[in-house]
């Protein structure tokens, strides 16, 4: 099981953010170079603070966004599988319901729509599963991949 | 034994009259509900007011909750879903505030009835749609015909997919309602089990040590649940409103 870390807090971007505000010299592999003489300058500091954090978010999701686009834990995975199913099931019979009251063809509609219904339950637990399963090994299936 | 059911009753607090036929009140639910936003706004406004550069223990929880709540919206629907960052940070804040203020003893939950939760859940499906028709026009109903599907199969899959759309509300509003009420009853049945075994003397008073484990361990269990309910709803309102800004799969 995979840990159970949310992106709640971002120390590399905070410490960019602090040595860049200070002013002092980071040996950090990714922040941008500043010359020493506009190291005073608060415009040209902002300025590479500016582009430091866009060139963070852009990085973001190729390095870990993949893994914020669903529950990252497999309890937040379990839950939504869960309702999936429920939810195609119940959706399918009102619809079928409210056919049959309107056309008065009594039990057909109902009986049509609550199994399409259920199909289309399995059809969006199966696509939250290849969803998790394309994130946990690698971006080969992209081509699969659909948003529920 | 305590009945179970008995905490998600609803009562009246004060009358407020009767409109067409309709009665209003003032209900327990309803002030939970202006207290839940009553408890965000002040620790939101005191948590922030410092504006420090270097976070007090407050003001790092707040923005803890800001970048949990934006990081998931950008990364699921793109720089462009952060206009809808009020809409989801709104409903993050307050399904996670109900769902703790609901642990404590003798509170109500208000996410544990089902018309507040599918009041939610409709709040972001008419977003989508309101939203998705505005940008994309007719383009949003692509969102009902993914691309590279044979003809012959393609009403059948419009169909599904009509249905998958219509499932949305249903699945995001039964599922936190389903994980609070269900977790409200395990913990009041395993805790009448304590009341109900100790009447029995010094033996039931032994045996109940059981269920009382159980409640503790039911109790951390609800703690993640309703942050992990708050946060599943979040994760999923962000995807569907990817979907009105994306319409095509």
């Amino acid at each position: 099981m995979r840990k159970l870390q949310f992106a709640l807090f971002d120390e590399d971007c905070a410490c960019k953010l602090y040595h860049l505000l200070i002013g002092k010299n980071v040996s950090d592999k990714n922040t941008p170079e500043r010359s020493p003489d506009s190291e005073g300058d608060l415009s040209n500091r902002l300025e590479a603070l500016d582009t430091a954090l866009s060139s963070h978010r852009k990085a973001e999701p190729s390095s870990h966004g993949k893994a914020d686009e669903g529950p990252q834990n497999n309890v937040g995975l379990v839950f939504r599988m869960s309702g999936e199913l429920v939810a195609g099931g119940i959706a399918g019979a009102a619809v079928g319901w409210l056919i049959d009251a309107g056309l008065g063809t009594k039990p057909w509609a109902f009986l049509i729509f609550l199994l399409l219904g259920i199909a289309t339950g399995f059809i969006n637990l199966i696509r939250v599963a290849r969803n998790y399963q394309s994130r946990q090994f690698g971006e080969d299936q992209r081509d699969n991949h659909e948003n529920t | 034994m305590a009945d179970p059911i008995v905490q998600f009753r609803i009562k009246e607090i004060f009358p407020l009259g009767e409109v067409g036929g309709i009665e209003f009140a003032l209900t327990n639910s309803a002030v939970y509900m202006f207290a839940v936003i009553a408890l965000i706004s002040v620790f939101l406004i005191a948590s922030t007011s410092g504006r420090g550069l270097v976070p007090t223990r407050w003001q790092s929880v707040a923005e803890m909750l800001y970048e949990l709540v934006a990081s998931t919206l950008r990364n699921t629907a793109g720089t462009e879903g952060m206009k809808f960052f009020p809409l989801v940070f709104s409903l993050f804040t307050f399904v996670l505030f109900a769902n703790f203020i609901g642990l404590f003893p003798y509170f109500f939950t208000v996410t544990s009835q089902i018309i507040v939760t599918f009041a939610l859940a409709m709040l972001v499906i008419l977003t989508v749609i309101i939203y998705g028709f505005m940008r994309n026009g007719a383009g949003f109903l692509k969102l009902f015909a993914p691309s590279g599907v044979p003809a012959a199969i393609l009403p059948v899959i419009v169909v599904i997919e009509i249905l998958s759309f219509l499932s949305r509300p249903i699945s995001l509003s039964l599922r936190l309602f389903g994980n609070m009420l269900a977790g409200h009853i395990v913990l009041k049945v395993f805790a009448g089990f304590i009341v109900s075994l100790s009447a029995f003397g010094i033996g039931g008073m032994l045996g109940a040590v059981l269920p009382f484990g159980m409640t503790v361990a039911l109790t951390a269990l609800e703690f993640l649940v309703a942050f992990l309910q708050a946060y599943v709803f979040t994760i999923l309102t962000c995807v569907y409103l990817n979907d009105a800004i994306h319409p095509s799969h």
